[in-house]
């Protein structure tokens, strides 16, 4: 019989009695009328219904600065052939190669400085719904972000839901693009019908909203869902370049600038969503500021049917989605307090944008 | 954070006499005792609620109202328990492999910096293939589905994917080694690096002239605010005066206007310069191309350090490492092996949430009334197991510090919101896997500390310029995988997080609402 | 076999401000002629009335620091009766059984026999607090109550040993 064993164990669980008992006499001895609990802690519960939905989300509440690399974010892969919407032939609804969060500022030099992202009381929500023999089942999962605000960059490879950006820019700019691509100069863009049109336009600015949508025939909307596993983002079929300036030409520029098959005035407008390789969520002139600049409404969910999620950014709002996987990066606000996700010059959005670099040393990517 | 709420019941289940055991972890007299620590296991264990009420208060909604949760049958059995409902008893560790709590230094754990001890708690750990998680989970990530079920009894399928898988990254590699065959990688390099330092040139000139623009603009608003109402132009637009601006607002607004007008003209010259060096042409690839290809081969195959450079690194290497693994799996379990039991555990609980009502249309639903819904949630997980898993903790001035590798894995886990209903109603996840390694004790120590008013920190400091290329190298990244989610009996496939890692990190809880 | 019992009761007995049962505690014949124990080990933390801090009053009050950070983590209000009934408490030399692990461990290990486990008003809240006393200046944020009342069926044996 040993008695070391026993002896070995006794004395931590007499050490951890003696710190319960020491506790247990101090409370009694204090006496004083003391300040209550404050704050909420960091977890709080809300629910809702709507459409037949209820929903159960719960908010934590926190501040985070983060740089992460992954070399692969995938959702929703399974087989949709037969079903309605598909834009593509890629596997999943989300897939994404070296995906990060954040960038490295002079990343191949002593300087190399780490800007992370910006990230405001995450939540996780579930949808459930009763079915139709009674049963209440859960229908969808959501992660979304309060605010979020810096470089998000990847190679987008699918992905379905909501990516609205605003490309902005003098008309001009298209018209100097256009030329470059087809090789005219001032005097041969006169004969050019397009370059001619374009050059009317001068120097009034226009924008346009870009949304995923079908390569080849720039349509968001396909057998009557939007379009999902879109591989292309720009200005879809029917919509144009849109301007605040009044005036004749002004007013032409809606008409003249609609596009149809990915092209407007022979600008492609449908631009492969590789080609943006980084983006900056948030709004650029207050970058420095998570509360004024971040944007609103951004999550990635799952459901297994249209589940209508509560529009975070936009109180009195749901966001429609599909079956399948599903990221929101919708612009928020309207008219003059609309935020976008991300905004693009013209000519970053007819080049595309280049990566940030988001690891040290020679290499953009994968580290 | 799906799988973030599987170890929470646990601590508060277990009986209080072990957790007497594991409060006191400042006070254990290490020293005192023969050997550096304690091992335990727990052998034919079962904990059922039973009849016994337990519940949750204090937490509330944005609005302050109060959410309780009523926990009911809440159980941790051995694996097979069909959801709790039948009492297999549950072996959490073995004589030889054991639960280990003790202290360790860095000759035994190589991230740690040199003399550091350490308290370590480790669980159970195996190193053959099918019962280290490791192996088991990368395996069952490939496979596809949970094996032994209909469908899913050829162990290869694992291997078979991961070569598809495979051939379509060296196809990309072959494809891009062809198309810089003549010209080698280093060259490339060189080529690439020469034209991006022109780039940053014309990417600093484009930001001065935006800056430019900007400001040009900000005079042009004020001074057209500035300027009188009569056959006022739009803004940006000059005002018509017959030969010359009698008005000094006008005249002022005008010249606002050429300046805006001039600024914008060289902004855009700015961006056709540096619109041109995207285009610089080498080789017969532009600038943008090449240095796609240049990262998507890095990538692929690590930084390349000849001209025609070898796959040594990067994804494809990784893969074919990857391949070992499986294949050790699938022969293990061709070989008539089974793994060691896991447990079942889960909870059901009523959930007494206020809850707004919401009506209308899409893009303006009003707001109804507040009532108190009570919802019903359940959470069960099947073949649970965390072999192979170990947090290692040290202190400093700041807080605690610590390196954490967690290898769980189940079976299925499932999430219910009806009592009495089947699995085609219920969110059903298959081979759940998170491999998740925050921490490196020299590189990246995650610290966490509480701070004073009350709120948590944790942090992971920064790559540094200094430890970059070690910090790559060592840094363990993190994967969570579910292999196959089926949503009410919607069928959403795979989920996965690859190859993640945290470069930095700084966390803060904050009290809500703000 | 005695004495770190007695040790258990007399650390036990002179806390004034938890109201304890006394241990009631019987010897047992257990396997292998060695002498095991079983304890009924029965905790009554009550409610001080006079710390208003608490409604009702506060019960008893577990602090960690983790580190040396500024702020701790509380276990407060811990109060009410946990009761373990014939916890067992037995030394095993393990050397066979296990699917055959056993007669390779071949070593002495504690044995703590799990038997049902009663609450009746049991409750414990997790907070974060910036100091371990209450005291001026003293917050604290709570993140959840937990109460239990009732047995809950519990079974099984805890084996601990050292380790190299």
């Amino acid at each position: 019989m040993s008695k070391s064993l026993l002896a070995r164990l006794a004395a931590p669980c007499l050490s951890s009695l003696l710190a319960l008992n020491a506790q247990a006499a101090l409370t009694e001895m204090t006496d004083k009328e003391l300040s209550d609990i404050t704050g909420q802690a960091l977890l709080t519960l809300d629910g809702l219904t709507y459409g037949g939905f209820q929903y159960t989300r719960l908010n934590f509440g926190a501040e985070i600065d983060v740089l992460l690399n992954m070399d692969e974010l995938r959702m929703g892969e399974f087989d949709r052939s037969g079903l309605p919407g598909l834009a593509s032939n890629q596997p999943a609804d989300i897939l994404i190669n070296n995906f990060a969060l954040g960038r490295v500022r002079n990343n191949n030099n002593a300087n190399a400085t780490i800007e992370p992202f910006k990230i405001q009381d995450p939540y996780i929500e579930f949808a459930f719904k009763v079915n139709s023999q009674g049963v209440r089942e859960i229908a969808g999962v959501r992660l979304g972000f309060g605010k979020a605000m810096g470089y998000l960059s990847g190679d987008i490879l699918s992905l379905t839901g909501k990516m609205q950006g605003k490309i902005y820019g003098p008309a001009s700019l298209g018209k100097d693009y256009y030329m470059q691509q087809n090789g005219l100069n001032d005097f041969t863009c006169t004969f050019n019908i397009n370059c001619l049109a374009l050059s009317l336009a001068g120097d009034t600015e226009v924008y346009a909203t870009v949304e995923l949508l079908q390569q080849g025939t720039g349509n968001k909307i396909l057998n009557g869902v939007p379009v999902n596993r879109a591989t292309h983002i720009g200005i879809p079929a029917g919509e144009s370049l849109q301007t605040d300036a009044t005036g004749l030409i002004a007013s032409l520029i809606p008409t003249l600038t609609m596009a149809s098959n990915c092209s407007a005035l022979g600008l492609t407008t449908c631009f492969p969503l590789t080609n943006y390789k980084s983006i900056f969520v948030g709004d650029p002139s207050n970058q420095n500021n998570i509360n004024l600049g971040g944007a609103q409404g951004i999550f990635f969910s799952l459901q297994n049917q249209n589940v209508p999620w509560q529009d975070l950014a936009n109180i009195g709002q749901f966001v429609e989605t599909q079956r399948g996987a599903f990221a929101n990066f919708a612009k928020t606000g309207s008219g003059a307090n609309t935020a976008y996700p991300f905004v693009l010059t013209l000519f970053d959005a007819l080049r595309g944008t280049a990566r940030e670099p988001t690891c040290m040393g020679s290499q953009a990517a994968g580290c | 954070m799906r799988s973030s709420g599987l170890l929470l019941g646990l601590p508060l289940l277990l009986s209080s006499a072990w957790a007497a055991a594991m409060q006191a972890l400042d006070d254990i007299e290490l020293d005192a005792v023969n050997g550096a620590g304690v091992g335990f296991f727990l052998d034919g264990f079962l904990y059922d609620q039973d009849s016994a009420m337990a519940r949750i208060e204090g937490f509330k909604d944005s609005s302050g109202n109060p959410v309780t949760i009523q926990l009911e049958d809440s159980y941790i059995k051995g694996q097979g328990s069909q959801r709790g409902t039948l009492d297999p008893l549950a072996n959490i560790g073995t004589p030889l492999h054991p639960f280990r709590l003790g202290v360790r230094n860095a000759s035994e754990i190589p991230s740690l910096p040199a003399g550091t001890e350490v308290l370590q708690l480790a669980t159970p750990t195996w190193t053959d293939p099918l019962n280290d998680t490791h192996h088991y989970g990368l395996w069952a990530y490939y496979q596809g589905c949970l094996y032994g079920e209909a469908g899913c009894t050829n162990p290869d399928l694992a291997v078979g994917r991961l070569n598809s898988n495979l051939s379509a990254l060296t196809s990309r590699q072959t494809a891009l080694l062809q198309r810089y065959a003549s010209v080698g990688f280093l060259t490339l390099k060189q080529g690439i690096d020469t034209d991006m330092a022109q780039l940053q040139t014309r990417q600093q000139a484009v930001d001065a002239a935006t800056a430019q623009v900007q400001q040009a603009r900000s005079v042009m608003e004020a001074r057209y605010a500035a300027a009188p109402n009569n056959n006022k132009p739009p803004l940006g637009q000059k005002y018509d005066c017959f030969i010359i601006c009698t008005n000094s607002n006008i005249r002022a607004y005008n010249d606002a206007v050429d300046d805006w007008t001039a600024k914008n003209e060289a902004l855009m010259n700015a961006q056709i310069a540096l619109s041109q060096v995207w285009q610089t042409q080498r080789h017969g690839y532009s600038l943008s191309q090449r240095s796609q290809d240049y990262t998507e081969f890095a990538s692929l195959c690590g930084e390349p350090t000849s001209q025609q450079p070898t796959c040594s690194g990067g994804r494809i290497a990784k893969m074919e490492g990857d391949r070992a693994s499986l294949v050790l799996v699938s022969t293990s379990l061709k070989d008539g092996k089974t793994r060691v039991p896991g447990i079942d555990l889960g909870f059901g609980a009523e959930f007494s949430v206020p809850s707004t009502a919401w009506s209308g249309s899409a893009s303006n639903a009003t707001r109804g009334a507040t009532t108190t819904r009570a919802d019903f949630f359940s959470l069960n997980i099947e073949g649970f197991t965390l072999h192979g898993s170990y947090v290692n903790l040290w202190g400093n001035a700041a807080g605690m510090l610590g390196e954490l590798s967690m290898q769980l894995y189940a079976d299925k886990l499932i999430l219910g919101a009806c009592r009495t209903c089947t699995d085609a109603n219920r969110f059903v996840a298959k081979n759940v896997y998170l491999d998740l390694n925050l921490g490196h004790g020299t590189l990246q120590p995650l610290s966490f500390s509480m701070l004073s008013d009350g709120e948590l920190r944790f942090r992971l400091p920064g790559v540094t310029w200094a430890n970059y290329q070690q910090f790559y190298a060592q840094v363990p990244k993190s994967n969570i995988s579910i292999v196959n989610l089926s949503l009410s009996n919607v069928n959403l496939g795979a989920q996965a997080i690859r190859g993640l890692r945290v470069d930095y990190l700084d966390m803060r809880t904050v009290n809500l609402p703000r | 076999m005695r004495s770190p019992i007695a040790c258990f009761l007399a650390l036990l007995a002179p806390v004034a401000a938890a109201d304890l049962q006394p241990l009631a505690e019987e010897e047992l014949q257990a396997v292998d002629g060695q002498a095991g124990i079983s304890l009924a080990v029965d905790l009554h933390i009550n409610r001080n009335p006079a710390n208003t801090r608490c409604s009702g009053g506060c019960g008893a009050r577990l602090t960690f620091r983790p580190g040396q950070s500024d702020g701790y983590i509380v276990l407060d209000n811990i109060q009410g009766r946990f009761s373990f009934e014939g916890v067992t408490v037995d030394i095993e030399h393990i050397d066979s059984g296990f699917n055959g692990e056993g007669a390779q461990f071949n070593q002495q290990a504690l044995k703590i026999g799990l038997q049902a486990a009663t609450f009746d008003q049991a409750q414990i809240t997790l907070a974060g607090s910036n100091q371990s006393q209450p005291g001026p200046g003293f917050t604290q944020t709570n993140l959840l109550t937990y109460q239990t009342s009732g047995s809950v069926h519990l079974q099984g044996n805890v084996y601990i040993f050292g380790t190299p």
